[in-house]
């Protein structure tokens, strides 16, 4: 069922446009991400749904009401921001408890429902502690707790993961996930880091420049980019302008290319891992010579980087015992027409 | 490498004594001194006069006024500095930088000249109050609605010079709003009268506090506008005064004592308050985006509250400046002076007696910015930098004469040196040319320490550290890593104790000499004496200087 609807959506700071024309629509108990770089609206589109910022035309309709126009505080979303903005001067049970007090709960239901969504991040027994001493991760639990707390309809989180570590990153990426499958809550996921997208998300937005340029699940956003954006932008690929012809891509003079069909596109991107590499020929189709120029390892996988002609190709092969070929060596590359994908701008 | 840390101790323990005997001598001493004084009766040691202070209604009065005075102007200036803070900084005023600027205008204007020229505009004759009169059966009106005297006149002018602590501490809260915090709120459904009470007030109410103190203690210790104005409504200041004139020491002794002490007190009270209400942000916030006003009727009313406010702040310093210009003995009757010369001046400036003043100040005040250096910075290097067990001693001794009202630091200079004393080198001061600025000195070194300890904490011990790594040699460090961070911040701080001292008032009047009578004296010598233009030309001349060194303070670039 549809919990949230965006008809076209615009949006212009200084005439600049930011979101132009957006159209989106979220179900119940997605986990819904919008990914692009900085300043392609996506942070702009969020504070649109939490209505701190008015688009100027299009509507934003949820549970089937029309909510452009509701004030933020009337709006049953919650939010987690960026910096979480705790209230420094208040302890963690305060923070937590401040939404309850605004509804005007009694002191008991306040006392109940701050400790259970507080057990639930894990955060029992930090009540007293005041916000500043706590670390960046439980910062952001507090955070979290003090807008479920809420029971919202909906989620929106600004790139909660951009404060912290690495480490902590990768752990914080599954209790989130793991309490959004608990409380079976939509949440909406801004973020510019793909790898955070690609695991958490049911359903992936691409943004790009105020354009919503793609959506679909990670699986069909990595494997069927909707263009060279996406495909650049999701995942390494090796991207290169051609000429179409007779079932072929033209590189360049000497190197071209058999496709599996005939397509319109000015682009053909193949992903590194999609790319055979081998020191001997087989004679098979598509298949190139080249010299191995840079070599590099990181655990599991060994990425190379071959020169074909004047062309360069990355190509990553699992690190397995016998695949590491050495710098200067020559090589062959094959690249199976069923995996180019031929795009446009 | 022994011999080089007996060396450096040594050093560190002769820095260390001679502040320690210099801050004694020169804070605590006189304090002990007047309370001893106060103490001091026929009959031996006993509170006989502080029983006879309680028992004589005009004292008591007066340190009742005193508290009014005090905890009214917090109030009056609470409201005005905290209200423009919110106009300029959280609203989208028109010509919010322009005015912002203005607004920080009075903090270098010395309180008398400011008391003078409120006195030539609003004052029984002044130029606005005739304008008034002239224009009062057009108007309406049966009366004057105002009067530059008592409890209000004071007020009004305190309004003035005052507002500047809460403008300046409120503006900066505000800056540091995270405004996400109140975007937070609003997502957890706050209205817009809860975000205001418990997200906004929390945030500013450290500066609030800390405001309400320096502006209470201000209030407190008023001297120029209390004595000049004040008519009827007599104040410790000006009481103090009084008893030192009529040579009564021991009650002038009592009287500062029991000022300092409620001084004191609300500083202790306000503290409590300040650490209870005290934050700490550890994630840095975005600041908050000054909020558009669409109303045009409202807009309407902050242009023209913006422009009145501006006209309200230049009006006296462009009638000090308009004043120090009218032709001598011209300007008797009418209610605008109409001739206008370069007399003042030249006269300022030619005759040896008239620059006297000018130049004994400025002496004086460089005296006193030098005895601060060298008090505070090795002051704020023992209690930023090292481990000394007890610099704790040395921050309240050094910050003791904050909390001090100017009188009542002249009363304490007069009884500790009018008999020879160890500090002194067996020396009377009392009647001495360096008693001044000594005095100065006592008033202005805690705003020093700030200075010069702010300076020392931008100082990462990183660099001193990167410096050595780096093969630099202690002497190398000093001067090419640690002085060019310091420098700044003391630059700063020595040209806003020059500005402070140079027209300083209370002080001076308790201990002047035929030698060193500065500018604040001579241009209440000028009011009486009926040369009002000469006395606006010393104004003039000492405002003029205050805003140069202000536009210097401002381009000292910041590390």
């Amino acid at each position: 069922m549809e919990l949230l609807s965006l008809k076209n959506i615009e949006k212009t700071y200084e005439q600049k446009c930011v979101l132009n024309k957006v159209n989106l629509s979220i179900k119940e108990g997605e986990f819904f991400t919008f990914l692009g770089p900085s300043g392609c609206g996506k942070t702009t589109l969020l504070r649109i749904i939490a209505g701190f910022v008015q688009a100027e035309k299009g509507t934003v309709t949820f549970e089937g009401n029309n909510m452009t126009n509701t004030p933020a505080e009337k709006r049953n979303v919650g939010m987690v921001f960026q910096n979480y903005a705790l209230f420094p001067f208040m302890n963690v049970f305060e923070n937590v408890a401040y939404g309850l007090k605004n509804k005007k709960d009694s002191k008991q239901t306040i006392l109940q429902q701050v400790t259970k969504y507080l057990k639930l991040v894990n955060l029992e027994g930090y009540e007293a502690r005041n916000v500043s001493e706590l670390s960046g991760g439980e910062q952001q639990r507090v955070a979290l707790a003090r807008s479920l707390v809420m029971q919202p309809k909906l989620l929106l989180l600004d790139e909660p993961l951009s404060n912290l570590d690495a480490r902590l990153r990768d752990k914080m990426r599954m209790e989130l996930k793991e309490i959004q499958s608990q409380l079976g809550i939509t949440t909406l996921f801004v973020t510019h880091d793909q790898t955070e997208a690609l695991t958490m998300s049911d359903r992936i937005a691409v943004f790009d420049q105020g354009n919503c340029v793609q959506v679909g699940t990670p699986y069909e956003i990595y494997t069927a980019p909707a263009n060279v954006f996406v495909a650049n932008f999701i995942g390494d690929t090796n991207l290169f302008k051609v000429q179409i012809e007779n079932n072929k891509a033209v590189l360049n003079s000497t190197v071209s290319l058999d496709l599996c069909k005939d397509s319109l596109g000015e682009y053909i991107s193949i992903r590194p891992q999609d790319i055979t590499i081998s020191d001997k020929t087989e004679g098979s189709l598509n298949t190139l010579s080249g010299i191995v120029k840079k070599v590099s390892m990181s655990g599991p996988l060994i990425e190379y980087i071959v020169t074909v002609e004047a062309l360069e190709l990355k190509v990553i092969k699992l690190n397995t015992i016998g695949a590491e070929y050495k710098r200067g060596q020559q090589v062959y590359l094959t690249l199976e027409p069923r995996c180019i994908k031929i795009l446009n701008e | 490498m022994e011999k080089l840390h007996h060396k450096s101790s040594f050093l560190k323990v002769a820095v260390i004594s001679l502040l320690l005997w210099s801050l004694v001598g020169f804070i605590l001493y006189p304090v002990l001194k007047t309370f001893q004084v106060s103490l001091i009766t026929e009959d031996g040691l006993s509170i006989r006069h502080y029983i006879h202070f309680f028992n004589t209604q005009s004292y008591v009065i007066a340190l009742k006024n005193s508290i009014i005075l005090g905890v009214l102007t917090v109030v009056v200036c609470g409201f005005i500095g905290t209200l423009l803070a919110f106009l300029v900084h959280f609203f989208e005023m028109p010509f919010r930088k322009t005015i912002d600027k203005l607004l920080l205008l009075p903090i270098v204007l010395p309180g008398l000249v400011i008391v003078f020229a409120f006195v030539q505009l609003y004052g029984e004759s002044g130029l606005v109050t005739k304008t008034i009169q002239t224009l009062q059966t057009l108007l309406g009106l049966d009366e004057i609605p105002f009067k530059l005297s008592g409890l209000s006149g004071i007020l009004f002018i305190h309004a003035y010079t005052q507002y500047i602590y809460f403008y300046v501490n409120v503006s900066i809260a505000i800056r540091h709003i995270d405004r996400y915090t109140i975007e937070a709120a609003r997502n957890l459904g706050a209205t817009k009268w809860q975000i205001l009470t418990t997200i906004i007030l929390p945030f500013i109410k450290p500066a609030i506090i800390a405001s309400s103190i320096i502006t209470f203690m201000t209030g407190i210790g008023s001297f120029s506008a209390p004595s000049i104005i004040g008519g009827s409504y007599k104040v410790m200041t000006t009481q103090i005064l009084l008893s030192k004139a009529n040579n009564y020491m021991d009650i002038a002794a009592t009287q500062v004592i029991i000022l300092t002490f409620v001084s004191f007190m609300f500083l202790g009270v306000m503290r409590h308050y300040e650490n209870k209400c005290r934050f700490e942000s550890s994630v840095k916030g975005v600041g908050i985006k000054p909020q558009k006003i669409n109303n045009p009727v409202v807009k309407m009313i902050l242009m023209i509250l913006a422009f009145s406010l501006v006209l309200f702040i230049l009006l006296p310093i462009v009638t000090v400046f308009m004043l120090s210009f009218v032709k001598p003995g011209t300007w008797m009757i009418e209610i605008y002076p109409k001739e206008f010369s370069m007399a003042n001046y030249i006269k300022i400036f030619t005759k040896s007696r008239s620059l006297a003043p000018f130049i004994n100040s400025f002496i004086m005040a460089l005296l006193t910015a030098i005895l601060c250096i060298a008090i505070a910075t090795p002051a704020s290097y023992i209690i930023v930098k090292t481990k000394f067990k007890f610099k704790i001693m040395i921050e309240a001794l050094i910050m003791m004469p904050w909390a001090i009202p100017a009188s009542a630091i002249a009363i304490n200079m007069i009884n500790a040196f009018n008999h020879p004393t160890p500090f002194t080198g067996n020396q009377i001061l009392v009647g001495e040319y360096i008693l001044l600025p000594i005095a100065y000195f006592v008033s202005q070194v805690p705003l020093m320490f700030r200075t010069t300890t702010i300076s020392f904490q931008n100082l990462n011990n990183t660099f001193i550290e990167a410096s050595k790594s780096l093969r630099g040699s202690s002497f190398q460090t000093i001067r090419k890593v640690v002085l060019p961070i310091i420098t700044p911040g003391i630059m700063g701080g020595t040209m806003l104790i020059v500005i402070r001292s140079i027209g300083e008032y209370t002080i001076s009047t308790y201990l002047y000499t035929v030698q060193n009578k500065p500018i604040s004296i001579a241009m209440v010598n000028g009011i009486f004496e009926y040369e009002i233009g000469l006395a606006m030309a010393y104004g003039a001349l000492v405002v003029v200087f205050a805003l140069v060194a202000s536009v210097f303070i401002s381009k000292i670039p910041k590390y």
